[in-house]
């Protein structure tokens, strides 16, 4: 330990006898979430100094999240909860946006779409006046090492890249208090590096941190306090960080909070955790280590495959054999293509090009119901898996009720899941859902198990069981295959590893190979997170630590850089046109207007000028090419041809027009008169359309919703917030799919497989919606900002012009004499 | 009965599924039409759902409403045939179900309100469809896809998302809000 972390260790002392006023105070505190439920924290005493950093750790579940949050005082502003006992803010705690939070999923926690305009978010919050935005933009984003285009669509980015980003959101308030709940959970190695690194910048920059943190090894030199929980949500010691989780090691495994096959660390700066290889403390059975080398068929074999999705290549020559019996764990970035090549492996995905065996057959050959005979497969969210709405149908793959069969009985035992029978799946914790999810592929027997990253989210208990079962299928000679980012995990169990990076496959071997192999592990962002922070990064020079986040950038974000350099070469190429610059909420409310007075076109004429008019504003000011505006409306008009069939042949005939009859059908002129016109009304309508989704931008539509039309900036940016996660929802859709390929069994009632359907994805949504709401409201959108554009400063600069009321009127006033004129 | 952002939020976000699954039905509807025409309507509720849904798990004065204009606005920017005119249809509709749970101040969200708003819906729909075109059908064509509307919104709009969202209780999801407090209150 260097002498200013010595130092600042002696200026900080733990408790509440401390000479300075501390930031915020708690005495005797309990939680609850609810009047009479268990409490989640009880007589809790906690305070914190301008400039500490400290680390809460605990098993899962022991209130770690619920502290941080009571210090944000998201509790009980925006998560509703009984807190008894004395809570106390010092004066630079007070206003909303003084204490900054990065949550730990970087999807649930932005708000915008753009990069500039997330950072400003909080800004636009505090009311910075616009001028300031930028500069305080690109300050934030350079302190978080986040280099990347102020323009880009974040929902690109890599977990650790929107982590980076979600930094420098937060640093951008200039909080007080950073609070960073678990904010490496999604990232591989070198992603968590990269914002561990960020963590001790910051604190060699004087900030004041609150840390949780289960991948803590890197963080221990470099916080100045811990704070350890038990499972009761009581505090079980707190003091300096080294000293005590040397000293409580034992009962940290005991609680299940680390691992119980990693060492205590023994003295400040060492780096044992990558160079040691040969130690174990779960001892293997040595003869198993180089994969039994049986002359049979392997399990699985791949010759020159390419995984895409679309235009996109995902991984390409993939060539492999995979033998049977053998645990391969599949390593590699975020986002390099892992669950790909898993899927791949079990029929979900489909091979581009070359060809893909299972048990020596081509596995297209297989019918799925055999193929999941052969293969279980458990995704990274369990609840795709759930059909039933108890624990006991779940297990059963059947609907059983009471009675519980003994040997469900048996497997509820097994994976701790005894008692809960009765409980819907979506209820259990995630533990309990990991387990279930297990448990319900070993109800029937397989050769081959497929995990997407089973320990993802779990604590070391959970985890520990789930590999312990794992190592027994393994040794009663099933084919086990996993991803993960756990290289601990690699060591201790995988007797073969696949490192998938680079578009391919990049490695080959046993995982003592690959640890001899710097190169790769560099390439395939392997190494870093468990190395310590030594003390000479804690005080590196802003230089030179900016050229590490640069160089580390670059190995990381490449894809993504291209992807944008490629959109900003778009948006050069293309100027605005008038309609960009319009203002889009006038704009709306005029197409609107078109679009109903549309609805009174009655002849040919009418229903031709109400189409007419969108197509001349799409042209004139939407500089759409005539050959643009056809080939969007193409596919429509082969629907409205079925319209218009419709009521040729099924409009009511006045008396004495002329009518034929064909089959069940009356043709009539009438009708086709009706048809051509509803039709060619209609299509204005989806011109008008057209226009607006191809030419408006979502962010400034909102904006402009908030300033010119009063909507309150709660209901237009909460909207926001909702429809980024559209992109979500698709891939969801898919994972959702392929889950349901594998279970056999449907539920009986069609009624109720539409809500089996639903439940996961609505679930997944609903959860997704409480935590974006709870991370706008950590960035200070409660209150005024949160309730009239006039308590908010905007990013966007979003007026109203006398323009857009020419603009708008003429189109309405186009669209009125349309009809009045033409007979 | 006040709004709180994460009523707001999760109102859109199952709009913006119930948007992304009313434009697949929207490939059945010319299908439907070209030969009976009332067929039709047996169908139309299946267009309210995010209505009865949003309204039902957030129990918040104009939910209904909204989440049907945000699914309309979803459904018409995924490429549905209506165009702009979605957002008539979605107000409509979300002025029907809105009207049912407005009638008892926003505090009842039993069975019967339910298929009421559900019914309501679809005669907001059934009205939209007449001045859209439908008033070209013969009496007996259009009387029969008024009714037909009418049931199935109380059916698809109404019945379907209350156990959709008792369901969702049942499993816990929604303890943060409204339904899932009431649920709790009462038991």
């Amino acid at each position: 330990m260097s002498m200013q972390l010595a130092q600042r260790s002696a200026s900080s002392p733990t408790g509440t006898s401390q000479l300075a006023e501390p930031l915020l105070s708690i005495r005797d505190v309990s939680v609850r979430y609810e009047q009479g439920a268990p409490a989640i924290l009880s007589e809790i005493d906690f305070s914190l100094c301008e400039g500490e950093t400290v680390l809460l750790m605990g098993p899962s579940g022991c209130g770690k999240s619920t502290l941080a949050m009571l210090c944000a005082k998201l509790i009980p502003q925006s998560v509703e909860a009984v807190v008894e006992g004395q809570v106390e803010f010092s004066a630079a705690l007070q206003a909303s946006g003084d204490v900054g939070y990065v949550f730990q999923d970087p999807d649930a926690q932005f708000c915008m779409l753009q990069v500039a305009d997330e950072v400003a978010f909080g800004l636009e919050n505090r009311q910075v006046p616009r001028a300031q935005m930028p500069d305080r933009i690109a300050s934030a984003l350079e302190q978080a090492g986040s280099l990347v285009p102020w323009t880009a669509q974040h929902a690109l980015f890599s977990g650790g890249m929107k982590q980076k980003l979600a930094i420098a959101s937060a640093l951008a308030q200039k909080p007080t208090l950073l609070i960073l709940d678990e904010p490496t959970a999604n990232l591989d190695p070198l992603s968590t590096r990269q914002v561990f690194d960020q963590i001790a910048a910051l604190r060699a920059a004087g900030q004041t941190m609150i840390v949780i943190e289960h991948k803590f090894d890197a963080l221990l030199p470099i916080m100045d306090r811990v704070v350890l929980f038990d499972h009761t949500g009581r505090i079980y010691r707190e003091g300096p960080t080294l000293d005590v989780v040397r000293e409580e090691w034992d009962w940290l495994v005991q609680e299940g909070v680390v691992a119980q096959w990693k060492q205590p660390p023994e003295c400040a700066g060492d780096d044992r955790i990558l160079k040691q290889s040969g130690h174990s403390a779960i001892p293997l059975d040595p003869q198993d280590s180089s994969g039994p080398l049986s002359p049979t068929v392997p399990a699985l074999s791949l010759a020159a495959a390419q995984i895409a999705y679309g235009d996109r290549i995902i991984l390409s020559d993939l060539t492999l054999t995979i033998a049977k019996g053998d645990f391969v764990a599949i390593v590699g970035p975020n986002g390099a293509g892992k669950s790909s090549l898993l899927q791949l492996f079990a029929g979900l995905t489909k091979a581009r090009t070359g060809s893909v065996h299972l048990l020596g057959r081509p596995i297209r050959e297989w019918k799925p119901r055999a193929r999941f005979g052969v293969i279980a497969y458990s995704f990274q969210n369990p609840e795709f898996q759930f059909i039933y709405e108890r624990v006991g149908d779940e297990l059963a793959n059947r609907i059983v009720g009471e009675q519980v069969p003994e040997r469900v009985q048996a497997l509820l035992n097994q994976f701790g899941l005894e008692g809960l029978e009765q409980h819907s799946p979506f209820a259990l914790s995630q533990g309990q859902k990991r387990r279930l999810s297990v448990a319900s592929m070993l109800r029937d027997e397989h050769d081959m198990y497929l995990f997407d990253e089973p320990t993802f989210g779990q604590d070391a208990r959970t985890q520990l069981a789930l590999l312990e079962q794992m190592r027994q299928l393994h040794e009663q000679g099933k084919t086990i295959i996993l991803t993960t980012h756990d290289m601990d995990l690699v060591r201790r169990y995988a007797k073969r590893v696949l490192v998938v990076a680079e578009g391919g496959v990049l490695f080959s071997g046993t995982p003592e190979a690959l640890f001899a192999r710097e190169d790769i592990q560099v390439r395939a962002h392997l190494r870093d997170d468990q190395l310590r922070l030594d003390s000479s990064d804690v005080g590196l020079p802003k230089s030179a630590y900016r050229d590490r986040q640069r160089s580390a950038q670059n190995l990381s974000s490449s894809p993504i850089d291209q992807a944008d350099e490629r959109a900003s070469k778009r948006d050069r190429a293309r100027r605005k046109s008038p309609v960009q610059r319009l203002n889009p909420a006038w704009m709306f409310a005029s197409m609107l207007a078109a679009a109903v007075i549309s609805l009174s076109a009655h002849t040919l004429p009418q229903a031709l000028a109400q189409f007419a008019l969108p197509l001349f504003v799409m042209m004139a000011l939407g500089w759409m090419s005539p050959w643009r505006i056809l080939k969007l409306l193409a596919p429509f008009v082969i629907l409205y041809i079925l319209y218009f069939w419709t009521y040729v042949a099924n409009s009511a005939i006045p008396p004495g027009a002329p009518s034929y009859h064909v089959l069940f059908y009356t043709i009539s002129w009438v009708g086709v008169h009706n048809g051509l016109v509803l039709s060619i009304r209609m299509l204005g309508s989806v011109l008008f359309g057209i226009l607006f989704v191809t030419q408006i931008d979502i962010t400034e539509f909102m904006v402009a919703l908030t300033r010119s039309f009063k909507v309150p900036p709660r209901f237009a940016y909460g909207a926001l917030a909702g429809l980024r996660v559209v992109p979500l929802f698709s891939s969801e859709w898919t994972k959702l799919r392929q889950a349901r390929q594998i279970r056999s069994r449907e539920s009986a009632a069609p009624v109720l497989r539409v809500i089996t359907y639903a439940l996961p994805l609505l679930s997944q949504g609903i959860r997704m919606s409480e935590r974006v709401a709870i991370a706008m409201e950590a960035r200070g959108f409660v209150g005024p900002p949160a309730m009239s554009a006039q308590h908010r400063t905007f990013y966007r600069e979003v007026n109203v012009h006398w323009w857009d009321y020419v603009v708008s009127l003429s189109i309405v006033a186009l669209s009125l004499l349309g009809i009045v004129l033409i007979h | 009965m006040k709004w709180k952002l994460r009523d707001i939020v999760v109102m859109v976000i199952l709009a913006v599924v119930c948007g992304g699954i009313y434009r697949l039905w929207d490939v059945l509807y010319p299908l439907i039409n070209t030969t009976w025409v009332p067929s039709q309507g047996m169908l139309n509720g299946l267009w309210f759902i995010a209505s009865g849904l949003v309204a039902y798990v957030i129990q918040r004065p104009g939910a209904a409403l909204l989440a049907e204009l945000v699914a309309a606005m979803i459904e018409q920017a995924l490429g549905s045939q209506f165009g702009l005119q979605n957002l008539v249809w979605g107000f409509t509709q979300g002025v029907g179900a809105e009207v049912a749970f407005a009638l008892f101040a926003w505090r009842r969200f039993t069975l019967g309100t339910m298929l009421l708003s559900g019914a309501l819906s679809g005669l907001g729909a059934s009205l939209t469809w007449y001045f859209q075109g439908g008033s070209v059908y013969t009496h007996t064509d259009i009387l029969l896809y008024f009714i037909f509307t009418l049931i199935s919104g109380a059916l698809f709009g109404g019945l379907l998302p209350k156990l959709i969202g008792d369901a969702l209780n049942r499993a816990g999801i929604v303890r943060n809000f409204a339904l899932g407090r009431v649920a709790r209150v009462q038991k």
